[in-house]
């Protein structure tokens, strides 16, 4: 993809008018014409300004490295938004239906346990829990294990934001 | 998603983990057992009594002593009541079943009492005072 090419790319993947990018240049609109029929090329001391107004470096913009011709950002946003939100969307079913489940699976229990004492005169139970000393403890170090969890996940977002 | 999974997969295994050293096997952990006593007329002149361990987590080995007791006048107090038979056992492992059946001479009234004894705690379980007949139904 040669130079004439490669601005057209840029411009038509920002949405850009042949104006606008003259403005935003500081060139008429004739010389973005000229430019991208190929009748002229930009001046070496014009070159880094495009390249910051599309964001791209020399390279790209003349065509000898083909990193620019990705797809704009405003498109890999989009797929990006798709696939979480399809994500949620499959963490939320998962969720729901876990719930579901148990709760289908409690009642099914529950009904099973009323059916098999109605078949009985008379039906009394005890529930017998003790907990060891150390439970406290235990208790406290699931707490602190989920809060630190959290708090190193937390702490890989930061480092990948800044990165 | 995979993140998400990882998480949760790493919170079940501490879980698993410290529900695992809190379930000593010298019966020394949680103690989590749902007993039960029924009785249940056979409609033949006997009526039978169970006593079930339904549900144990971690248990220690469960006593169990299924006892009957009987009294005319439709007492409350195992004291006042008559005792009729008992049956026994070491360790009512979950979801076993202990059960005892009796004839019915005369219709009076009938209570079952579970003593129980695990881990080193023991307590009783009684069922509720029924009226039978000979016949060995409810009244």
């Amino acid at each position: 993809m040669n130079f004439r090419e490669k601005l057209i790319q840029l411009r038509d993947g920002r949405n850009l008018s042949q104006q606008e990018l003259a403005d935003l240049l500081g060139v008429s609109r004739q010389t973005v014409v000229r430019w991208e029929a190929g009748k002229s090329v930009p001046s070496v001391n014009q070159i880094p300004d495009i390249c910051s107004a599309f964001g791209v470096d020399a390279d790209t913009l003349l065509g000898i490295s083909d990193s620019g011709s990705e797809k704009p950002p405003s498109d890999v946003d989009r797929e990006n938004e798709k696939r979480k939100a399809k994500q949620v969307k499959l963490t939320t079913l998962i969720v729901f239906g876990v719930l579901i489940a148990a709760a289908v699976a409690g009642l099914i229990v529950t009904i099973c346990y009323a059916v098999k004492d109605g078949a009985y005169d008379t039906s009394s139970t005890v529930w017998i829990v003790s907990i060891p000393q150390n439970t406290p403890m235990i208790v406290l170090s699931v707490v602190l294990t989920v809060f630190i969890v959290l708090l190193v996940v937390f702490f890989i977002r930061i480092i990948r934001k800044w990165k | 998603m995979k993140k998400y999974c990882l998480f949760l997969l790493c919170a079940a295994l501490c879980l698993c983990c410290i529900l695992g050293t809190s379930c000593a096997s010298d019966g020394n952990g949680n103690i989590n057992v749902f007993l039960s006593v029924r009785m249940k007329g056979n409609g033949d002149g006997t009526v039978t009594a169970f006593a079930q361990n339904e549900f144990a987590l971690c248990a220690a080995p469960l006593s169990v002593t299924l006892e009957i007791y009987t009294s005319d006048v439709g007492s409350i107090d195992f004291g006042d009541m008559k005792f009729v038979d008992s049956v026994s056992s070491d360790d009512l492992a979950a979801p076993d079943i202990i059960m005892l059946t009796f004839s019915v001479e005369s219709e009076s009234y009938y209570s079952a009492r579970v003593l129980y004894s695990i881990g080193g705690e023991s307590g009783e379980l009684r069922s509720d005072v029924i009226l039978y007949g000979v016949d060995g139904k409810r009244k």
